[in-house]
């Protein structure tokens, strides 16, 4: 039975469009949280399974997304080029980031990672090229193969196999010998060393999967919103990815899925009048999940499986 | 020689915490650092690992150590355990003594997406299965070493240090948590993984252990050798007894 969830799931997934066709809002939301459940995998990765902190990871999104929309505007690149520009160089700046995480710990690494987002959306917005404060409009959709990828409806299945491929990714590096030499590094750095872990290089790896997930997710936000200005990448963004992290659940595959369907359907489908609390809501939220739930919503799933022995995803 | 201390100094600010410190350690032989709290005993090891700055020379098999990372040193077939444990609680025993080969376990980016767990080979079992057997870990092998006794901690932990084979493993306070029959296998682990082939550096509070299974013992006494040689020589060597021995 446990072998055919994840088909069910799928098979579910993959009729959610069809099935909501009339509500094409609908499923713009379901694409928006596909996104940030990419972007978060990033994070979890870093936090969860890592032991790093980022305050900046958004602004990997806004590499991956100006770097592809301006290939494409720009330069004519075709889309699958940009993207794979986009997370290489959100990667690129993810080795870059990573490089003060090699002296800092905690608090100063999230102030280091803080500045680091800040200086990032800043120079972005500070190009000519970016559309400055006016944002980037009119971004072409997605095409790969002679398909465009212009409806919503359409953009939900690329930006599902999006997802599949960062969960099937992380779950997979999870049980590999460096996602598990990360999780050793994040018990005991000590210890890890001692084993000889190069927790260096480990870290700065952390880094840039990390990014190489925001770049991903960057790309796709990019193509299927079809618009871009820095302001929607800042601390904010960075802050909502952390606390839907910890929502999901920290070092869990299917957490960060939860998180984010339970953020943007919080901020976005809340009645009107009422989204002025939806702030307050998702912080209600966390703050009862890090009191209640220290591994997140998973925690739950996990209880109602029968599957919860206190055992680790890690072994 | 396994390891030459050469002149071992190491600072804190005003403190001299290692002075001038001279040993050498023989291959294949139980060398035991005592002395009492604050002697400097953890500080010597913590130089070996280039986790502090020191100045004279450290030799590992004849070659300097000097600037070599501390993650180089379990290729180098150097292993240690700490005073204040440092497992890894996300993972069951197994798992913790496993990751001990790291270095000896090959993997590349495309193993590492494709979700090989390399820990989960039959080689890697066999091994952690034959060090687990030899420390008395064998039924533990799925329980998470917090649920565990401190004593049992401190052996998962020489497990791990002892799972690759090592040339040289230091000890730091190995026994500690330990009850009097747990000391007494514990003092059979030690004879019988120095019969291996492998030379043990030992910081050790329990006279009964350090004297029993020693071939030589180095007293230290703020951050200075006071005496070295046989466990006959250091009990009744007057000095060692005035400082450390005679306390209790
Ligand atoms: N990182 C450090 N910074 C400053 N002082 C230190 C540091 N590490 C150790 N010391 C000091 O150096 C001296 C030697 O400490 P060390 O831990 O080596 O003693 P020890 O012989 O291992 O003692 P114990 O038997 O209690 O473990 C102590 O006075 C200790 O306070
Ligand atoms: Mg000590």
């Amino acid at each position: 039975m446990k072998k055919f969830t994840p088909i069910l799931l799928l098979v579910l997934a993959l009729l959610i469009p069809v099935i909501f066709r009339q509500k094409p809002s609908l499923v713009y939301y379901l694409n928006l949280s596909m996104i940030y459940a990419i972007s978060a995998q990033g994070l979890n990765l870093l936090m969860g399974i890592g032991g790093q902190i980022s305050l900046g990871h958004a602004a990997f999104m806004a590499i991956g997304g100006y770097t592809s929309a301006v290939l494409v505007m720009v330069l004519h690149v075709p889309f699958i080029v940009a993207l794979i520009a986009g997370v290489g160089l959100s990667c690129l700046f993810g080795l870059i980031i990573g490089f003060p995480a090699l002296r800092l710990k905690g608090f100063y690494l999230a102030i280091a990672t803080l500045a680091m987002g800040t200086v990032v959306t800043d120079i972005i917005k500070r190009i000519a090229i970016t559309g400055g404060d006016y944002g980037l409009r009119n971004i072409p959709a997605p095409r790969l193969f002679g398909f465009t990828f212009g409806s919503s409806l359409s953009q939900f299945y690329l930006i599902l196999a999006g997802l599949l491929l960062a969960i099937v990714v992380t779950r997979n590096f999870i049980r590999s010998k460096s996602g598990i030499a990360l999780q050793a590094m994040r018990d005991s750095e000590t210890g890890a060393q001692a084993v000889g872990i190069n927790t260096s290089n480990y870290k700065l790896l952390a880094f840039i999967l990390a990014s190489a997930f925001a770049g991903l997710a960057g790309v796709l936000y990019g193509h299927s919103v079809s618009y871009l200005n820095t302001t929607n990448f800042g601390l904010d963004l960075s802050i909502n990815l952390l606390a839907i992290t910890i929502i999901g659940g920290m070092g869990t595959v299917w957490g960060v899925v939860l998180g984010s369907f339970l953020w943007v359907f919080v901020r976005n489908l809340m009645g009107s009048g009422l989204e002025m609390l939806t702030g307050v809501l998702f912080g209600v939220i966390l703050l009862l999940v890090v009191l209640f739930l220290p591994r997140g919503l998973s925690e739950i799933g996990f209880r109602i499986a029968g599957r919860f022995k206190g055992k680790n995803e890690s072994s | 020689m396994m390891l030459e201390l050469q002149n071992l100094t190491v600072r804190f600010g005003n403190l001299v915490a290692v002075n001038k410190l001279n040993t050498s350690v023989s291959e294949g032989t139980i060398h035991s650092l005592i002395g009492p709290n604050g002697a400097g005993k953890t500080t010597v090891f913590n130089a070996i690992y280039n986790l502090v700055p020191y100045t004279g020379d450290i030799l590992f098999s004849g070659k300097s150590l000097r600037g070599v990372p501390t993650y180089r040193l379990s290729e180098m077939r150097m292993t240690r355990t700490f005073q204040n444990l440092s497992l890894f609680y996300s993972m069951t025993v197994e798992y913790n003594i496993a990751l001990g080969l790291h270095t000896a376990i090959k993997s590349s980016i495309l193993s590492d997406i494709a979700g090989v767990n390399v820990y989960s080979r039959k080689e890697v079992k066999q091994r952690v299965a034959r060090v687990a057997e030899l420390v008395g870990l064998s039924q533990l092998l799925n329980a998470y070493p917090a649920f565990l006794p401190y004593g049992t901690q401190k052996l998962v932990e020489l497990a791990r240090a002892l799972v690759n084979d090592s040339k040289l493993v230091l000890l730091d306070e190995p026994a500690a948590g330990l009850n009097a029959g747990e000391k007494e296998q514990f003092k059979e682990i030690l004879l019988k993984v120095k019969q291996g082939g492998v030379t043990i550096l030992l910081v050790e509070h329990d006279m009964g252990v350090v004297m029993d299974i020693s071939d030589k013992i180095t007293v230290m006494n703020f951050g200075n050798r006071i005496a070295e040689g046989t466990p006959q020589e250091i009990s009744e060597n007057p000095d060692v007894i005035e400082a450390y021995l005679g306390v209790n």
